[in-house]
């Protein structure tokens, strides 16, 4: 309402009332003249109630202006925030994705987890194999010792009946070993009779040079006589040495002989005591043969079982390893295939870039 | 950009190194229109003279500018055109609204 109009029609209202007031007139003039101020004044009034109306229709549309301001700048900044909920939409499509892709390879990674699992069962079956492998390398080496000592054995028993073929190896080698160990003493024998015979000859020879000094010495002094019975005498001495140290020789050397042939008996009763003992242990490696041939028996069912099982935790093995393969194939085909589905550019997005290189030119 | 087709839809359905070259040229088309250093000072001057002291910085602001360069170069790097093609609209966008607001 405006008002300046209101403060004057109130003005003017208030005035006509006064002037009626003062003049305080009774009579009929009084009356009209009070009614024709109030009349006055209600135009006055009505005047001023009409401009207020005005001023308020004119706010109105003022506002109505304003307010179709305000929706255009709201349509403005709608368009804004449409494009922006497009691109959180878009955002919101990719996180789905994205949750999808994580769950899918959740999945791979529970196919890992099996994978995993099959590794370490074929690492246990493998670490089996190791063991009974080796308890296996062991038991070979048992019986190849056994086999050794078997096909060592000297002289079979005569009570043995049931293995002629081995009593005669046997005794061959028992014969062999009788030959070497009397090749060894005749050697020995014949050794030290050489070293003695040696010894006489060194003996004598320098028996030879003490002579030939002697000589020597009496040329020196030149006296024929002196020198003559000087040789003889030299010549018996000579002879008397020579008897002297053949007499001392032939005691050492009966003596040499008579050690020798002690060692001889000592060797002999060594060779008897052997063939006890090798009688022995041919009749205990008679029992060993035959608790080995069990044993062979024994180690060949093992072997046997061991093999089966062995083919049996391969073919485990070859089946996980294909197991394994389709496995991989398969999370491989399904990465490749997630990747293209999810990478590619769908219409609402080409749609977008078009119109924002539209803008952006 | 002197008149040159910045984006060219039938690249877009072509081979994937088109995607990404198309990608890579609307990239520097916005670099070129709202990133460059004159634009940026004046974003600068417009903000001091404004007296705004609230909200982010315009340093935030080129933060995550930069943070969507980066996560539009890696989607393109590892062929992710989805991905690397929603980044760009959230970059537009982001650009748009404000330094269209600055020149309103």
């Amino acid at each position: 309402m405006n008002d300046s109009a209101n403060g004057f029609a109130g003005a003017l209202f208030f005035t006509l009332v006064a002037i009626g007031a003062f003049t305080g007139m009774e009579d009929v003039f009084g009356m009209a003249t009070g009614a024709g101020g109030a009349l006055i004044a209600a135009v006055c009034l009505r005047r001023a109630l009409t401009l207020a109306e005005a001023d308020r229709e004119e706010n109105i549309q003022r506002m109505e202006i304003q307010m179709q301001q305000m929706r255009r700048k709201l349509d403005a900044a709608a368009g804004a925030t449409i494009e922006a909920m497009k691109s959180v939409t878009g955002t919101k499509d990719t996180t789905r994705d994205d949750l999808s892709a994580i769950l899918s390879r959740l999945n791979m990674l529970d196919n890992l987890q099996v994978i995993a699992e099959t590794q370490a069962a074929v690492g246990s079956a493998m670490k089996k194999i190791e063991d009974d492998t080796r308890d296996m390398n062991v038991l070979l080496k048992n019986i190849l010792t056994t086999s050794e000592e078997i096909f060592s054995a000297v002289k079979p028993p005569a009570q043995v009946e049931d293995v002629p073929d081995k009593t005669a190896d046997a005794i061959s080698e028992l014969s062999k070993t009788f030959s070497d160990e009397t090749k060894n003493l005749a050697e020995t024998f014949s050794g030290e009779t050489k070293d003695l015979a040696e010894k006489i000859s060194g003996e004598i020879k320098s028996l030879a040079e003490i002579s030939e000094t002697n000589k020597k010495f009496g040329q020196i002094l030149k006296n024929p006589d002196f020198a003559k019975e000087l040789a003889r005498i030299g010549t018996a001495t000579e002879k008397l040495n020579a008897k002297t140290y053949n007499s001392i020789d032939f005691r050492k050397s009966f003596d040499d002989i008579k050690q020798a042939l002690e060692k001889l008996a000592k060797v002999g009763e060594e060779i008897s005591r052997n063939n006890l003992a090798i009688t022995a242990a041919v009749m205990k490696l008679t029992g060993a043969a035959t608790n080995s041939a069990g044993e062979l028996k024994e180690a060949g069912e093992k072997l046997s079982a061991g093999a089966s099982e062995v083919s049996s935790v391969f073919e485990d093995v070859r089946r996980d390893l294909a197991n394994l393969a389709a496995n991989i194939d398969a999370y491989n085909g399904l990465t490749r295939a997630t990747l293209d589905q999810y990478s590619d550019l769908t219409e609402q997005d080409v749609r977008l870039l078009e119109g924002i290189a539209e803008k952006i030119k | 950009m002197n008149g040159e087709k910045n984006f060219d839809a039938e690249n877009f359905f072509g081979d994937k190194e088109n995607r990404r070259l198309a990608l890579e040229k609307m990239l520097a088309a916005v670099d070129k229109k709202y990133l460059n250093q004159e634009n940026l000072k004046k974003q600068f001057l417009s903000e001091r003279l404004s007296g705004k002291t609230g909200g982010i910085d315009i340093a935030d602001k080129l933060d995550l500018v930069d943070a969507l360069r980066n996560n539009i170069q890696t989607a393109l790097d590892f062929g992710d055109f989805r991905r690397a093609s929603r980044y760009f609209v959230t970059l537009y966008i982001f650009c748009e609204n404000f330094f269209r607001k600055r020149d309103a």
